[in-house]
């Protein structure tokens, strides 16, 4: 046998296999044909019951109509012979199985005998008219056998039976092989090659061996033609999907915002793209192995759970939710969610936006707007106080001019004159947190200057603490009043000799440095541009947040009172933004401090390097 | 289930039936109740001998005052119908009878005497009793209790009535036919006067015949006897013997 013989055979049992078409098809068609035949059979045997049934009543009839009269005469006449005969004869009608004739209590004369199980008897009175009158003389019972009609039909029913079953299997035989010519030959080889559609290549032919001779469409072509055509959408809808999968990848793999999907019944990530990772610090599998609630930070995860539990189950879209996440280096990172939840599936959709930038850019506005509403108010306050100080000062040198130093009032205006030179002091520093300063600005050589001051700043710190001074070369020319300088250094090198217990290092450095748009969006306090940088540092006890939060604001002091006014700070910012500069203050307790001030380059060339420090060891922080 | 229908009609029917014969016989006993001083009494149809007593009864009844008149039945029945009481008795039948028939009382006087005789067409043999019959195809009138006691195991061929006994025999299909004597002249004198058919041997059965009444007409034998044994003794009965014979004869 060829191998397209045991094909063609291997198609023929597996399309009479277990649950294929042809099988039942072939069953369906016996029980049917078994039904029908039952069912015809059963009328059949019903029509030929009821015949021989209606024969039998109609060898009654005859006996009635014929032999009934004979035999009332018999027995009228008492002759037995005539009757014996007679019921002899009668008893060889077909079916006929027992007749006797009851006369009176002693005459009784029977044909026959009664064997059948099933019968029918019929009983016959026998009436002889006599003198006008009729007399009932006896009566005959006639028994028909029931039996033998039932054997006959059982017989019948039993070779209509097996003649139908023989043609119901011919039948079914020759079904199933028409039927597997027709349809379960082509539908295997029809199915074997729509097994072998590969949606991700360019649509084949499903079928291409079709008959030559045949040159109508049939349903099975009508299903190759639809099959083709679903080929070719799956494939175009296999290319979109497919696009859109990528694209879809491509914007949660690129995403910045962090993008993951959760299960809101266990409340853990089921997959977070790599801003996650790349954000928070933690790899994927450290992320999905835990609770997200783990993540967050502790003061907000009751609120996170109460958006679970009352939004994100309920089906509702939560927009603008906020909360911290923990990164793995211990930082919190401030997120703006967008949760699109699918409960019937337990999971949600989420998009987190990092505001941790904007929340510091918040609470730096903050921090501006009250700094700029206290200068205000100071600087007013301090303006009107000023020239009343004037007004004290002046008075009180015209009496100590009329009162000498024996004068007993002399101690007492010198006491008050010596008050209101402090006040004026303060006055003057509120003045410059309020950048209400009378300044004259010129060009300075921030280097010059600065070592011009060093001397000064050496006996104001002590001998304690070593300063070092490291100016750049080439550094860019500032526009600015010089006392303000003066003012800026003083300040700085005191809150550092107060912040050194001990011996310690105070550094002094200048630079120039260029702040491009992007490092601006990230540093809010920065402004694009060149800058001339100057940065005191040192190695004193550091500062917690707390007090770097409120560093610039007027009369507060970490110093013992009386000890600090609480206005040298102030007024560095005062002076600053004056200038148009700014400050970034990096610190940690135990670490030191290092302030950064950033002064506008006095435009003089168009030199745009980047950030060039005189020293080693500075690096900006932020604060 | 037309076989079945008989089966539950049965007991209906049978019911019906028996409520019919009830019926039927207490009518037809109420016919006759009717008249108390009216009796029907059965006879054999067609027997000459019966004939003969019929005019014996009838003057009797009439002298105890009663009417009498007779329904003719074949032998077997018009007994039948005398014991079971459709009728009121029997015209004459011979000694015992009431033994087998014991609704029915003899009136003890002989109203006739009967001889049975064998009569022939062809056969030539000296017969003078039963058992030379064996052989022979015997004719005998049904219900005529001697003859059939005496063919007995002999299968004779039962005739309805003595007109057709006679007439088998002339047609051969019987050899011989035992009757009454006086009938079977009477029968020959009628109808059969040329055929050759006579009488063979000598009397096989020889015997008074006594009339019996149904039990429920015992009142009348005491009346009956007595009238009877009177009739004898006067000769009256012999008289009317001959003349209805002549009667017979001449008809």
């Amino acid at each position: 046998m060829d191998k397209t013989d045991n094909t063609h055979d291997n198609l023929f049992i597996s399309a009479f296999g277990k649950g294929r078409i042809g099988r039942r098809l072939v069953f369906a068609t016996i029980i049917f044909s078994s039904f029908i035949t039952l069912l015809t059979t059963s009328y059949q045997l019903y029509s030929d019951y009821k015949n021989d049934i209606a024969a039998i009543d109609g060898y009654f009839e005859l006996i009635k109509d014929s032999y009934l009269e004979s035999l009332t005469t018999s027995v009228w006449m008492y002759d037995e012979k005539q009757i014996s005969t007679q019921l002899d004869g009668l008893i060889k009608i077909p079916d006929m199985e027992h007749l006797g004739i009851m006369a009176g209590d002693d005459h009784f004369w029977s044909s026959g005998s009664l064997r059948s199980k099933h019968k029918i008897t019929h009983h016959f009175p026998l009436v002889f008219k006599h003198r006008n009158k009729e007399f009932q003389i006896g009566m005959l019972s006639a028994t028909a056998s029931l039996d033998k009609v039932y054997n006959r039909l059982i017989g019948k029913a039993f070779s209509i039976l097996i003649s139908n079953a023989v043609r119901a299997f011919f039948v079914s035989c020759f079904i199933l092989f028409i039927f597997h010519l027709l349809v379960t030959r082509r539908l295997i080889r029809l199915s074997k090659m729509v097994e072998n559609i590969d949606i991700k290549k360019y649509p084949i032919e499903i079928e291409s061996k079709k008959s030559k001779r045949k040159k109508s469409i049939d349903e099975i072509d009508q299903v190759v033609y639809a099959l083709g055509k679903t080929q070719q959408k799956l494939f175009e809808s296999y290319e979109e999907l497919k696009q859109s999968q990528d694209e879809l990848f491509q914007i949660f793999t690129m995403s910045i915002d962090l993008i993951c999907i959760a299960n809101i019944n266990t409340l853990t990530f089921v997959k977070v793209n790599p801003a996650f990772t790349d954000t928070l610090g933690f790899s994927e599998e450290e992320l999905l192995s835990k609770s997200f609630l783990e993540f967050i930070h502790p003061d907000d995860v009751l609120a996170t759970q109460r958006t679970v539990d009352e939004d994100l189950k309920a089906g509702k879209t939560v927009l603008h939710f906020e909360n911290r996440y923990i990164c793995k280096d211990g930082s919190y990172r401030w997120f703006r969610w967008v949760s699109q939840p699918l409960p019937e599936k337990g999971i949600t959709y989420a998009i987190a936006h990092d505001i941790t930038d904007l929340k510091k850019m918040e609470a730096q506005l903050n921090q501006a707007q009250k700094l700029e509403s206290v200068g205000r108010l100071a600087g007013g306050v301090a303006h009107d106080f000023n020239n009343m100080l004037g007004v004290i000062l002046g008075h009180t040198e015209l009496a100590l001019l009329q009162a000498d130093e024996n004068h007993e009032l002399h101690d007492d205006l010198n006491e008050i004159q010596n008050a209101a030179k402090r006040s004026a002091d303060i006055t003057k520093q509120l003045l410059a947190f309020a950048r209400k300063q009378t300044i004259s600005p010129r060009q300075l050589d921030l280097n010059n200057t600065l070592e011009s001051m060093l001397n000064m700043l050496r006996r104001l710190i002590g001998e304690d603490i070593e300063l070092i001074w490291q100016p750049a070369s080439d550094l860019w020319p500032v526009k600015m009043d010089p006392s303000q300088i003066n003012q800026i250094l003083a300040n700085l090198c005191v809150n550092a000799r107060d912040a050194i217990s001990g011996v310690g290092k105070l550094t002094i450095e200048t630079g120039r440095c260029t702040l491009d748009q992007e490092y601006c969006i990230e540093h809010p306090d920065c402004i694009p541009g060149d800058f001339v940088l100057l940065a005191v540092s040192d190695n004193g006890c550091g500062m917690d947040k707390d007090t770097l939060d409120n560093l610039f604001e007027p009369f507060f002091t970490t110093k013992e009172v009386g000890k600090g006014t609480g206005l040298g700070l102030a007024t560095i910012y005062g002076i600053v933004k004056q200038n148009k500069g700014f400050i970034l203050v990096n610190s940690e307790p135990g670490q030191g401090s290092t302030f950064k001030i950033y002064l506008p380059r006095l435009v003089a060339d168009e030199d745009t390097d980047n950030c060039q420090l005189g020293g080693p060891g500075l690096s900006g922080g932020l604060v | 289930m037309n076989h079945l229908r008989p089966f539950v009609f049965k007991n209906k029917f049978v019911c019906f039936i028996i409520l019919l014969i009830l019926g039927m016989s207490h009518a037809y006993g109420s016919e006759h109740q009717t008249n108390s001083r009216h009796v029907t009494i059965s006879a054999i149809e067609n027997e000459q001998t019966h004939a003969i007593a019929k005019h014996i009864l009838i003057e009797a009844y009439k002298h105890i005052d009663y009417q009498i008149s007779f329904d003719d039945l074949p032998g077997k029945r018009a007994l039948e119908w005398a014991n079971t009481g459709l009728t009121d008795g029997d015209v004459a039948r011979i000694e015992g009878t009431e033994k087998k028939f014991t609704n029915l009382n003899p009136i003890k006087i002989p109203i006739i005497h009967f001889q049975g005789v064998v009569f022939t067409k062809k056969i030539n043999k000296n017969i003078t009793q039963w058992n030379d019959l064996k052989g022979l195809r015997i004719g005998v009138v049904r219900g005529i209790r001697y003859s059939t006691i005496g063919t007995e195991g002999m299968e004779p061929f039962f005739a309805n009535d003595m007109t057709h006994l006679f007439s088998i025999l002339n047609k051969g299909r019987i050899e011989v036919a035992v009757a009454v004597l006086d009938a079977g002249i009477i029968e020959i004198e009628k109808n059969y006067k040329n055929s050759g058919i006579h009488v063979i041997g000598s009397p096989l059965f020889s015997s008074p015949l006594y009339h019996f009444v149904h039990k429920k007409n015992i009142h009348l034998v005491a009346p009956l006897e007595k009238i009877l044994l009177e009739m004898t003794s006067s000769g009256r009965i012999e008289k009317l013997k001959r003349q209805v014979l002549n009667q017979l004869k001449n008809q």
